[in-house]
Parts: structure tokens; C-alpha cells; sequence
């Protein structure tokens, strides 16, 4: 087993890998950037390494900044977690020539797979199948309006390096076409440094249920059941669940197997996600693989009781898999809600800040797997997840109250969150009924904000009061901190007395 | 104190009553039983159910959570306070400042240039994420201070729509 390893990554499942790492008796080394100097996985680290300015280009995406940071270290292996450089085959590649071990899939598989179009290609040749579109991304408008025309509207543009919903843009009509194919360039360059975009047929109300795998480096692979992830806003998912409310036993060892299909045939290693999308029909098409860990991971884990960040460590170093398909089980249901500093009624605006107060949800069956803590900044400059908030229920309905009962704990003060939002896609009857679609959140939540008269005038009442107790507290800080009063001033009047005088009683 | 909360203008006073608090917002008054329960928490009292107000402040802004329900209060400057005006202004006028700081992908209009109400006038991107900032009037551009590649903070005023007269 390895003795020390790099989390090349901040926030949340910076510190969720450390963690790991420190269950197993691992060394642990952080890197970070000048926005994150005081963040929560450099304080949980056990070393960590400056690796340049505030911008993530700069910073958590400068390869050689990291590799070089992990040799001086003397670490043996780099665990990427998810985004910036986790599935960048060149850096995977890298770190392999500078001898290190890259806590992933290998490099070739990764090309294959980081590439949506060759994988598509790849697993219609297997018999997987996939959504009709493009065959390759293309810097040639006209491809896209032809094969627009062809399909039909409404088709969706994608980032070829995408994920997470970044270069990625619905278009319903023949005019919006173009600024939308030029917006999904630029945010792909942006965020994944390439601007090779595609487009295929966009399914509508469509399920998200994606299959967690695990393949050891001899050739093992099983699947670790799904994780529904339908409720998106912006394509992101923010609300993610397992088991599906889609799913029955029949489907599951489809997928299932389906899975492991796609696995093989792209002689995939190491822990990876396999996503589909599920019609009306319960048809369902491959889309893409996910080569890391995912963000909601946790799910999967609260049900099979498998601890994947660790299980990735294990299959890294050489281990085989401590488990069969056969040895595999899910218990009950767990709910994962992505607390994001965004404000719902704008757009889903991102919002930066200094966290000014914290209480974190607590109670059985409830996680918490956060990257701040009370006083610490929310940088612009990255993607703007807080905390995972996680809960096991032994159903779908005990999870979903529990959802909703941790939610209203956590309280979050000086940036605003979604929590209220995603209370609001708990308590609606459509997710009750399991009705959860990609587009449940346009369909069914109103983005309005309720007329809100009496908890208006609570929150004003309560904000009153704090100010005039702060004042108060302020006054009596500055005359304490600023002048001084001796303790002559306040012990009221008084006079100097003799000895002799003391006995008089004056 | 004055408040600026989803555009309206709130005059916020409360005053101790005994062990109550008098509550006048905009001139209107409403007794409430609350009481201080820890450094950030104020729990109030209505009908024998309570409710917890979780309240931060920094120089600019409240931050408030009730259950889940968040509310950030901008506190306004003294020279905002004439209502009528302001609810002149906001409809004769948009002014259009980023929500955060962020980089300016595009400008979508030109000064001089008219615009219906709804429609999209510049891209700003922060946290990774393109947002269209849109007209909340039809009007003309009579302002444009900003072009693509410029790094803006939110209190910029990026771009100003005003109703023709």
C-alpha cells in the first residue's frame, strides 16, 4: 500500500479523500492555490504545497506544478478527485512518466472514454446502445445545422471533454442554433481547455440513472447498482438518489450488465460511473462514462456499505476486488442534495462570500461532507459547491423526511444557497410519486419566490434585533479595545485615605 | 434602519415592549414575543409554535435563515430612501450591474441601440458559468462601459437601458 499520497483537488472531496487516507494510514499531501491558502482540506492535510494563483488554469490545472509538487513531496501516488484534471488522459499520462501512480482508470481507456464521440463510436460497435447525432464534433456550423435539420429540433450541443452540464446547451429552434453552438465552444475552452462540441438528439422528460462500476486491474468487474440523478438545474444534477424509483430487478441487471459491457470494452480499470438516459419506456441509451468518482458517490455507499474513495486506493496499488456481483447487496435508500453557494431566484447565479455562521444537519442516517467551515471565504473562482448534505432511510419516503429535516437544520449564513430550492423539489408531490424527469425543475418548481409575508417580517424582526444587539456590543468592544478607561475611572468616586483617616468612619 | 430586499425598500424598526417587541415596517406596527437563544439565533413565539431566525450581518447585507428559507436584506444608503423615486427610476431605467464578480464574455448591444423588454444585452461569466444578463424594459442602451475580456466587480455598472420619453 502506498505511504503518502497528492490530492490534486480543494474542497469537499479534497477533504473526503484525505479522510480516506487517513483511515488507512496514509500521509496525506494538499495543493492549493492563493484563493485557498486557509481552506479546510490544506487545515486536514498533512503537508501541503502552494501551486500558484487564484485562477484554476493556473493553479489546481497546472500539471507540472502538481506532478512537481508530488516528487518533492516524495508521495507515490496522485489521486485526482473529480474535475479539473481527473479525466485529462495528458496528465494521467504524466504523472505515469514521472513514476508516479495516477489513482484511476489508465491512460488509454481515459482517452477513449474523456472523449464522448469516440466512445460513442466505440460502444455502437459493441451493441451498446446509444442516442442518434453527430459522429464526431466538428468546427463546421454547417455539419451541425444538417444534421439539426435532419433529426429535428430539439437537439442538445455537447461538450466532447464535458461533464457537468459545462458546454452544454437544449436548442429548440433552427435560429438559436449557431449562438448556442458559439456559447457551448467558449464554455467548454473555458472550463475543460478544448472547444470540440457535437450535437445530438435531445430526449425529452427523460430519467438520469447512471451505474456504479468497479474493475480491478486482472480483469474483475462488477456494478455497484444505480444512482438516480433526473432532478438537474442547468444540467447539473444537484439532487441525486439510489435506488431509482424506476427501477425493478428485471432492469437493474440489464443495465447492470450493460455496464460492464462498456466497461470491457473499453478495457476500463478502476472505479468509473456509467451513464445512461431512461425514456419513457423504460428504454435506456448509454451516454457517457464517468472516469473518477463521482460527486454522488456517497449514495452508493450509504446503501452497499462499500467505501469507494478507499476502494479506489485499493485497486490503484495493485489489490484485487474484495467482492463478487453475487456478494453485492443494496439496503435502503439515500438521498444526496449538493449544497451550492447560488441564488435560485437569479438564475441560479453563483454567490461568493465568507461563510459568517454554520450549523451542520445532524442525527442518525445523516453525512455531511463539506469543504467550509464557519469563517471560511467562498473564492469566485471555482465551481461553487459548498457540502454534500447525505441521508440513509430504510425507504424512499424515511430518507426524503429525513432530507427535509436536515435541510431546514443546516443553516448557511453569508452566501446565499440552494437549500431553500431544494426543499421546495422534496416536498413536491411529483417527486414524492417518484416522478423525477430531467426536466422536473422547469416543469414543477416555480422560481418565484412565495409571497412571504409573515416570515418576512420575521426575518426582519430577527435582523433588527441582531443589529441592535451587535450595536450594543460594538460600543462596549471599542471602549474597551480603543481607550482603555484605568481602574480608576470605574470604580466610582473615591479619595486617598491614611491609615489614620481609616478608623474615623467618615 | 432601511432595507433593500428584492428590489423594495423596507423601513425596519423594532422596540422593546416588556418581554416583547414591537415591529414597524413601513409605519406598520406588530407585537411579536422573541428572544435571543444563542450568537446568531433569535427564536420567536406566535400561537405557541416557534420559529428559529438564524441572522448574520457584515457591512453591506442581513443574511437570514428560517427552515431552510433563506433572506439576505441589502442594507441601503440613506440617499435611497425617497420610494417614490426609486420606483421611478426601476421603471423608467434599468441599470444593469452583475449579479458577482465575473469576466464580460460579450456585449450583445450598442449604445444608442433600442431593445425590447426581455432581451439579452450582455454575457457575463463567473464561477465558470455563462449568464445572460437581460432587459428588464424596453428602451434604449444609453450606456455601455464595459467590453468582452473586462474583469468587473458587482457594484459596476455595466451597461444602463432607459425608456424612450
Amino acid at each position: 500500500m502506498f505511504k503518502k499520497i497528492l490530492v490534486a483537488n480543494r474542497s469537499e472531496i479534497a477533504c473526503r479523500i484525505i479522510r480516506a487516507c487517513k483511515e488507512m494510514d496514509i500521509k496525506t499531501v494538499a495543493v492549493y492555490s492563493e484563493a485557498d491558502s486557509s481552506a479546510l482540506h490544506v487545515q486536514l492535510a498533512d503537508e501541503a504545497v502552494y501551486i500558484g494563483p487564484p485562477p484554476a488554469l493556473q493553479s489546481y490545472l497546472n500539471m507540472d506544478a502538481i506532478i512537481k509538487a508530488a516528487k518533492t513531496t516524495k508521495s507515490e501516488a496522485i489521486h485526482p478527485g473529480y474535475g479539473f484534471l481527473a479525466e485529462n488522459h495528458e496528465f494521467n499520462q504524466k504523472v505515469k512518466d514521472a513514476g508516479l501512480i495516477f489513482i484511476g482508470p489508465n491512460p488509454v481507456p481515459m482517452k477513449l472514454l474523456g472523449s464522448k464521440v469516440a466512445s460513442r463510436v466505440a460502444m455502437i460497435k459493441a451493441g451498446v446502445p446509444v442516442i442518434p447525432g453527430m459522429k464526431s464534433s466538428s468546427k463546421d456550423f454547417a455539419e451541425f445545422e444538417k444534421t439539426a435539420n435532419e433529426m429535428g429540433y430539439p437537439v442538445l450541443i455537447k461538450a466532447s471533454a464535458g461533464g457537468g452540464g459545462k458546454g452544454m446547451r437544449v436548442v429548440h429552434k433552427k435560429e438559436e442554433l449557431k449562438s448556442a453552438v458559439e456559447a457551448a465552444m467558449r464554455e467548454s475552452l473555458s472550463a475543460f481547455g478544448s472547444d470540440e462540441v457535437y450535437l445530438e438528439k435531445y430526449i425529452e422528460s427523460p430519467r438520469h440513472v447512471e451505474f456504479q462500476v468497479a474493475a480491478d486491474n486482472f480483469g474483475n468487474v462488477v456494478y455497484l447498482f444505480e444512482r438516480e440523478c433526473s432532478i438537474q438545474r442547468r444540467h447539473q444534477k444537484i439532487i441525486e438518489e439510489t435506488p431509482s424509483p424506476v427501477m425493478t430487478p428485471e432492469l437493474q441487471k440489464k443495465m447492470g450488465e450493460t455496464a460492464i459491457k462498456v466497461i470491457k470494452t473499453a478495457n476500463y480499470n478502476n472505479i468509473g460511473t456509467v451513464e445512461f438516459l431512461v425514456d419513457k419506456n423504460r428504454n435506456f441509451y448509454f451516454l457517457e462514462v464517468n472516469a473518477r468518482i463521482q460527486v454522488e458517490h456517497p449514495v452508493t455507499e450509504m446503501t452497499t456499505g462499500v467505501d469507494l474513495a478507499k476502494l479506489q486506493i485499493h485497486i490503484a496499488s495493485g489489490e484485487k476486488l474484495p467482492f463478487r456481483q453475487e456478494d453485492l447487496r443494496q439496503n435502503g435508500h439515500a438521498i444526496e442534495c449538493r449544497i451550492y453557494a447560488e441564488d435560485a431566484y437569479s438564475n441560479f447565479m453563483p454567490s461568493s462570500g465568507k461563510i459568517l455562521y454554520l450549523k451542520v444537519p445532524l442525527g442518525s442516517g445523516v453525512r455531511y461532507d463539506s469543504g467550509i467551515y464557519q469563517g471560511a471565504e467562498v473564492p469566485v473562482f471555482y465551481d461553487p459547491v459548498l457540502a454534500k448534505l447525505i441521508v440513509w432511510g430504510a425507504d424512499r419516503e424515511e430518507a426524503r423526511k429525513k432530507m427535509l429535516l436536515a435541510l431546514k437544520e443546516n443553516v448557511i449564513l453569508g452566501v446565499k444557497t440552494s437549500i431553500g430550492f431544494m426543499l421546495k423539489c422534496l416536498e413536491h408531490p411529483e417527486f414524492i410519486r417518484g416522478n423525477t424527469f430531467t426536466n422536473f425543475i422547469e416543469k414543477n418548481i416555480k422560481i418565484e419566490k412565495d409571497a412571504e409575508g409573515k416570515l418576512l417580517n420575521y426575518a426582519f424582526l430577527g435582523s433588527a434585533m441582531h443589529h441592535n444587539d451587535n450595536k450594543k456590543n460594538s460600543k462596549t468592544f471599542t471602549a474597551a479595545s480603543g481607550e482603555m478607561p484605568t481602574p480608576w475611572q470605574t470604580i466610582g468616586s473615591w479619595e486617598i485615605c491614611t491609615g489614620r483617616q481609616i478608623g474615623k468612619g467618615n | 434602519m432601511q432595507l433593500k430586499y428584492r428590489n423594495t425598500h423596507y423601513d425596519v424598526r423594532v422596540e422593546p415592549d416588556g418581554e416583547d417587541y414591537i415591529l414597524t415596517v413601513n409605519g406598520e406596527k406588530q407585537k411579536f414575543t422573541a428572544k435571543r437563544n444563542g450568537t446568531n439565533l433569535i427564536s420567536i413565539s406566535n400561537d405557541n409554535v416557534k420559529t428559529n431566525v438564524y441572522v448574520a450581518e457584515d457591512d453591506s447585507r442581513f443574511y437570514v435563515n428560517i427552515d431552510g428559507d433563506g433572506f439576505t436584506f441589502e442594507k441601503s444608503r440613506e440617499e435611497e430612501t425617497s420610494y417614490g423615486e426609486e420606483a421611478k427610476m426601476s421603471s423608467d431605467k434599468d441599470i444593469i450591474k452583475p449579479p458577482m464578480p465575473g469576466s464580460i464574455v460579450k456585449v450583445l448591444v450598442k449604445k444608442g441601440q433600442k431593445v425590447e423588454e426581455g432581451e439579452g444585452l450582455i454575457i457575463i461569466e463567473a464561477m465558470k458559468m455563462e449568464t445572460t444578463l437581460y432587459s428588464s424594459i424596453p428602451g434604449i442602451v444609453t450606456e455601455v462601459n464595459v467590453s468582452a475580456g473586462e474583469q468587473v466587480d458587482s457594484d459596476k455598472v455595466l451597461l444602463i437601458v432607459e425608456k424612450e420619453k
